[in-house]
């Protein structure tokens, strides 16, 4: 899905934050970001679902990011912030810690993913944005949602 | 391969020409029906549509499509010029070539490399006038017979033999043509010239000798006419020899001939049978050019040509057997099918309506908004119903788009009826009714096969050969009817055939010899039972296993299907008659009546359709009812062990906390395990209330009281049933039942076995639906059958029955159980206290527009009265003199079965016939009838009224119970009687032979010799036929019914029901 080199130079990244990493996903996956909401667990299934909800009549599999790039799961169940994100034609919500900007992103910034980044397989990466204090690590959705 | 990349034609044209198909399988079976009287509007209509179809598949580039639908097109334009009789040889042709045709749409990828070569000769030869069955048209059997003379034929040959013909010794398509490349002399270069153009090649022959008189043309006449349409570059015969000259050879005329007209065109045009006409492609005008040629003059009959030509025929053979297994077999390539585009056609208007409420509805939100904005309270109450109305409006306009006619799926039973009642010999009558019962889509799609398989099934097994159908004096052909209408909100699909029925001594036999079931639980069955048990896994009654049922597998993977979309089977069969399987099917599957209910503070939905009973353990009863067996839990429900599964342990949901209704806290849960319980004190002084088999039904759940003090306590057990899995799931609280809409769970919660979806409940939370089926495996729940047969063999080991006594415990006042027979309860209510009156001094309560008199036990008897504190109570009521009335009781605590030593003497008072011990609890025997008796003694005058003291009759009770024995007598000696008794059969009969008897009562279960078979005995000495025998016993089942009155029992009267006992034996006395 996200192949920087037959893009566009610029891309738009929403930036998020997991744990203390700051994540950026390209906008055109992103549905909309919402909060306040009552996830309904899941029994049985895998580790990183953290259940579900219902977004306007739609049932969205939330899954908790910190499971994915094995960190210990957020605890606070109220300020949730979820960022939707449409995946083969199905609803997803990501469980992310807090919500930062949207920032518009030159390709030539950003950077294939250094190996040794840490707390994250490097499988989850698409590269690395170099903003000017900060670096945002651009996940890859596909890696991230594929079963 | 095509090479349009475009998919949306290509699914497009996909559509369309499997709706086309889908309609020619209709129309093809309508027209063979009619036979030679064939509806031209109905052929014309097939001829087009497959037009369409080559049409478009010509354009996308399928040839095989093109070429199938081409021949097809073909055939229909001969039926459709009266050329061609339809017969079912024909039809059946067509059918297949429909058949493969939908298989090569359906995989247009590699459809150019499927093998359609025998549709394509059998449709050739159709066209040929060699139709598969008996030959509609005389004009073709002459052909073959003129082509024989003919000096030139098949040894000799093809060269120019074009690649779609199949080789066939005596097809009259090998009319030679390399006889005419001996006679007809062209420059390649000439013809090259004529491909260029784009003109076809053909070799036309004409049998002069027969086709002249025929037609009534001479070969001149002809060659003028070819000319008129295309170019004739040779022939064998110069136009100038004479008619005479030809007739006296019979030899034929081949004509060289090159016209832009397609092959079948030609046919029509010059009026030619096809066997005639040979094109000739490029190809072969290269194989043609190799064997030099030798250069004849005229119209010699041919002499050289058989020698010249066999190798070249073998080497074409030779190729052709070498392509065909590289050709992909029809069956692989099936499995790669693409799947093709799911979609819906809507009919337009009705989209347009709901266009236009969707207008509605964001007209009614900007008024809402409007209004919420300016904080104008005025007039929202109207915007609110207009959107619910338009909301509602819309939903229903939705839903609709999604129900589909069931005649989608019974169109298709037309065909299979006639394809198979052909195969098997068998004359089938299909009737089909009510296909405009609409059904949701998925549930169309789903049950296809199943139905089918009914289908052939009746079909195969159901139906009987004519001949068997005439010994049996039935009609020859045989009726199977397929009919879908609505039914309480639900749509009912039956099946019905006037066949053989099922053989319910076969299916005894094979469930016996599967080792389904013991032959003891088979008796204990009816016919219609034994018939159902054909869904079990591994039954098929079929004698042999024929090509189309009887595999076996079959009845038990329709009942799974048809639940799995939360349908029901049933069968109804006669022997001789014929059987009917009901198909029960829910209009929809996107809403669904459920349970909701809850384990640690999370709340699940149950399909209401699988579930069959709630239970409720209270605490008091959790150590005897529920057992630990191992690791696993079982409870004891009627006799039977239940397998019980924790809902936590199957969600793997720890024990964490339960939540108290009250005040909404969470405690720390202690319970972990069933024993910990079970040493628990009972301490409770209330008593948990055991609603017993409170089935989920609105109904009836009034009776559930709303008792959940304390949730620790009590144990809530909902019996369900799916298929083959029969258990019960503990959960922590039932809450109500809703209807609630369906929704899928996202990929990564497909694995997730223990849910069939999600739903949204009414505060926007979200309640997973449990798949019942899916919690078993997880469990690891073996199937019911296994149980059953346990079961079974446990209930015939303990075969020692006695007579057995249901009662109803009750209770006032603490420490004070009492036992209401259940056989004299009409039924039970719930009412609240506040609403019971008391009017004249006497309590009632307006019941179904009357008044229902009350009374209490305590206001005869000397036990505790009815509780006043709590709001609600229990009213039993029980009928009178044909007057029904209630007692108050406070508690309903359980209802028992079993035989218990009643003890007449101790408690013996009004309203208290006597005192048990049931559950290690001194209970009291309530007597309704002295209750009434003593308040109300007026109303059993009636009863009491003494028998003329000349008449008294002599009445012999036989009862082995000393308690009823004296409970019968004494009030048949109240009104003036004085019966004899006797304790058991033997008994009875001596005490028969002594005296004059006139009326015998008698128990059923008995020691030494029970009721019937003493009933058997009296029946046999002729003294006695006429006897009346009255069986007095606990409630029987219809069975034992039955058996009594064969045994020659005149009536079945309930113990204690002292009311019917007098009267009846007042009617026998008489």
């Amino acid at each position: 899905m996200i192949n920087i080199a037959n893009e566009s130079l610029d891309m738009e990244l929403a930036l998020f934050q997991i744990g203390d990493m700051l994540c950026g996903l390209d906008t055109r996956h992103v549905q909309e970001i919402n909060h306040n909401f009552k996830i309904t667990p899941v029994h049985r299934a895998p580790e990183y679902v953290r259940g579900v909800i219902n977004l306007r009549g739609e049932i969205v599999t939330v899954i908790d990011l910190h499971q994915k790039f094995s960190m210990p799961p957020s605890e606070d169940n109220d300020g949730i912030q979820v960022v939707f994100v449409r995946y083969e034609n199905e609803c997803i919500g990501l469980l992310v810690d807090n919500i930062h900007d949207v920032v518009s992103a030159n390709h030539f910034d950003i950077s294939t993913p250094p190996s040794n980044v840490d707390g994250i397989s490097g499988a989850f990466i698409n590269g690395v944005y170099r903003m000017e204090k900060e670096l945002v690590i651009v996940l890859d959705l596909d890696e991230l949602l594929k079963k | 391969m095509s090479n349009i990349e475009d998919k949306e034609i290509f699914n497009d044209f996909i559509e369309e020409a499997l709706d086309h198909l889908d309609g020619i399988e209709d129309d093809l079976l309508s027209i063979e029906e009619a036979g030679v009287n064939f509806n031209e509007e109905i052929v014309n209509k097939v001829f087009r549509a497959v037009h369409t179809i080559k049409g478009g598949a010509g354009y996308l580039g399928l040839k095989s499509v093109e070429e199938l639908a081409h021949n097809s097109e073909n055939v229909m334009a001969k039926i459709r010029a009266m050329e061609l009789i339809p017969t079912p040889g024909i039809i059946s042709t067509l059918l297949d070539a429909m058949d493969t045709l939908s298989t090569l749409i359906n995989r247009h990828e590699s459809s150019n490399e499927i093998d359609i070569s025998s549709n394509l000769s059998s449709l050739k030869a159709i066209c040929l006038g060699d139709a598969p069955q008996e030959n509609s048209n005389p004009e073709n059997n002459n052909i073959e017979k003129k082509t024989s003379p003919v000096p030139v034929s098949s040894e000799s040959a093809t060269m120019i033999s074009t690649d779609d013909k199949p080789a066939s010794e005596n097809n009259p398509v090998l009319i030679s043509s390399s006889a005419a490349d001996l006679l007809l002399k062209v420059e390649p270069s000439v013809m090259d010239a004529f491909f260029e153009q784009g003109s076809f090649l053909y070799v036309l022959q004409y049998n002069l000798l027969n086709d002249s008189e025929s037609t009534g043309k001479d070969h001149t006449e002809i060659l003028e006419e070819l000319k008129e349409t295309g170019d004739v570059l040779a022939t064998n015969i110069d136009e100038d020899v004479s008619v005479e000259l030809i007739k006296e050879n019979g030899c034929p005329l081949f004509v060289l001939f090159a016209a832009i007209l397609e092959k079948d065109l030609m046919e029509n045009f010059f009026d030619i049978n096809p066997d005639q006409i040979q094109l000739i492609t490029p190809d072969d005008l290269e194989q043609a050019a190799l064997p030099p040629s030798p250069l004849p003059r005229q119209a010699q009959p041919v002499e050289s040509g058989p020698d010249s030509t066999p190798s070249v025929l073998t080497e074409t053979v030779a190729v052709k057997t070498m392509e065909k297994p590289n050709r992909t077999p029809l069956k692989d390539s099936l499995a790669k099918a693409e799947q093709k585009p799911d979609n819906l056609r809507v009919n337009v208007r009705l989209l347009d309506s709901l266009m236009t409420l969707a207008g509605e509805l964001v007209l009614t939100r900007n008024q809402l908004v409007q209004a919420v904005s300016s904080r104008k309270v005025t007039g929202i109450d109207n915007i609110s119903q207009r959107l619910n109305l338009v909301t509602s409006e819309l939903q229903e306009a939705i839903m609709s788009t999604r129900m589909q006619p069931v005649g989608n799926v019974f169109n298709k039973f037309k065909r299979i009826v006639r394809d198979f009642s052909k195969n098997l010999g068998k004359k089938i009558n299909l009737i089909v009714e009510g296909e405009e019962v609409e059904l949701d889509k998925t549930i169309i799609e789903s049950i296809g096969d199943p139905l089918t398989h009914l289908v052939r099934n009746s079909i195969d097994h159901g139906i009987e050969m004519p001949e068997e159908r005439i010994a049996a004096q039935k009609p020859e052909t045989g009726i199977l009817r397929i009919t879908a209408y609505h039914e309480g909100g639900q749509v009912m699909i039956a099946i019905e055939d006037d066949g053989a029925g099922i053989n319910i001594e076969r299916v005894k036999e094979k469930v016996l010899t599967m080792g389904l079931r013991e032959s003891a639980s088979l008796d204990e069955l009816s016919d219609k039972e034994i018939a159902n048990l054909i869904f079990l896994p591994g039954m098929s009654t079929a004698k042999e296993i024929t090509d189309i049922s009887g595999r076996g597998v079959g009845m038990d993977v329709v009942n799974t299907n048809i639940s799995k979309v939360g349908g029901t089977v049933n069968i109804d069969t006669t022997p001789g008659k014929g059987s009917m399987i009901t198909i029960k099917l829910p209009l929809t599957l996107a809403i669904i009546p459920s349970l909701i209910i809850s384990v640690q503070k999370e709340r699940y939905a149950i399909p209401q359709v699988n579930m069959v009973e709630l239970v409720r353990i209270p605490a008091a009863k959790v150590k005897e009812r529920i057992e630990k067996i191992g690791s696993a839990i079982v409870m004891r429900l009627r006799g039977e062990l239940l397998p019980l599964i924790k809902l936590t342990d199957a969600l793997g949901i720890e024990d964490r906390y339960y939540a108290s209704d009250d005040t909404g806290e969470q405690f720390p849960d202690k319970r972990t395990l069933t024993e910990d319980r079970r040493q628990a004190p009972v301490d409770k002084i209330v008593r948990q209330v055991d609603t017993e088999s409170i089935v989920s039904d609105p109904e009836k759940r009034a009776f559930i009281p709303d008792r959940r003090t304390s949730p620790m306590s009590a144990y809530n057990i909902l019996v369900v049933s799916v298929g083959d899995y029969h258990y019960g799931l503990i959960v922590d609280q039932v809450l109500d039942s809703e209807e609630i809409v369906v929704k899928p769970v996202g990929t990564h919660l497909r694995d997730c076995e223990c849910y069939a979806g999600a739903s949204v409940q009414g505060d926007g939370k979200v309640a997973l639906i449990l798949d019942i089926i899916g919690i078993s495996k997880i469990m690891n729940l073996r199937t019911v059958s296994k149980s059953v047969q346990e079961q079974a063999q446990k209930r015939a080991e303990s075969k020692i029955v006695k007579d057995t006594q249901s009662f109803l415990l009750v209770c006032n006042a603490p420490d004070e159980q009492i036992a209401i027979p259940l056989d004299l309860i009409s039924r039970i209510e719930l009412c609240k206290i506040k609403d019971i009156k008391i009017t004249g001094g006497r309590k009632n309560i307006q019941y179904r527009g009357g008044p229902l008199p009350l009374f209490s036990l305590d206001e005869v008897a000397d036990v505790g009265s009815p509780k006043t504190d709590s709001p609600t109570c229990y009213i039993i009521v029980f009928s009178i003199s044909g007057k029904e009335v209630g007692i108050i009781m406070s508690e309903i605590i359980d209802i028992i079965r079993g035989t218990y030593i009643i003890d007449e003497m101790t408690h013996k008072q009004p309203g208290i016939m006597g005192s048990t011990i049931i559950n290690e609890e001194i209970t009291l025997l309530a007597d309704l009838y002295g209750v009434i008796d003593t308040i109300m003694p007026e109303w059993t005058k009636a009863l009491k009224s003494k028998i003329k003291e000349d008449s008294p009759g002599n009445i012999l009770v036989v009862e082995d119970s000393p308690f009823f024995l004296h409970q019968v007598v004494s009030f048949l000696s109240e009104i003036g009687y004085k019966p004899l008794t006797a304790t058991d059969g033997v008994q009875g009969l001596e005490v028969l032979n002594r005296e004059k008897i006139d009326i015998v009562l008698t128990d059923i279960e008995m020691p030494n010799m029970n009721g019937l078979e003493m009933t058997r005995k009296i029946r046999a000495d002729e003294r006695f036929k006429n006897l009346p025998i009255i069986a007095v016993t606990s409630l029987a089942g219809d069975a034992a019914e039955k058996e009594g009155r064969d045994a020659g029992i005149n009536d079945y009267l309930v113990k204690l029901d002292r009311e019917k006992i007098i009267s009846c034996v007042k009617k026998y006395l008489v």
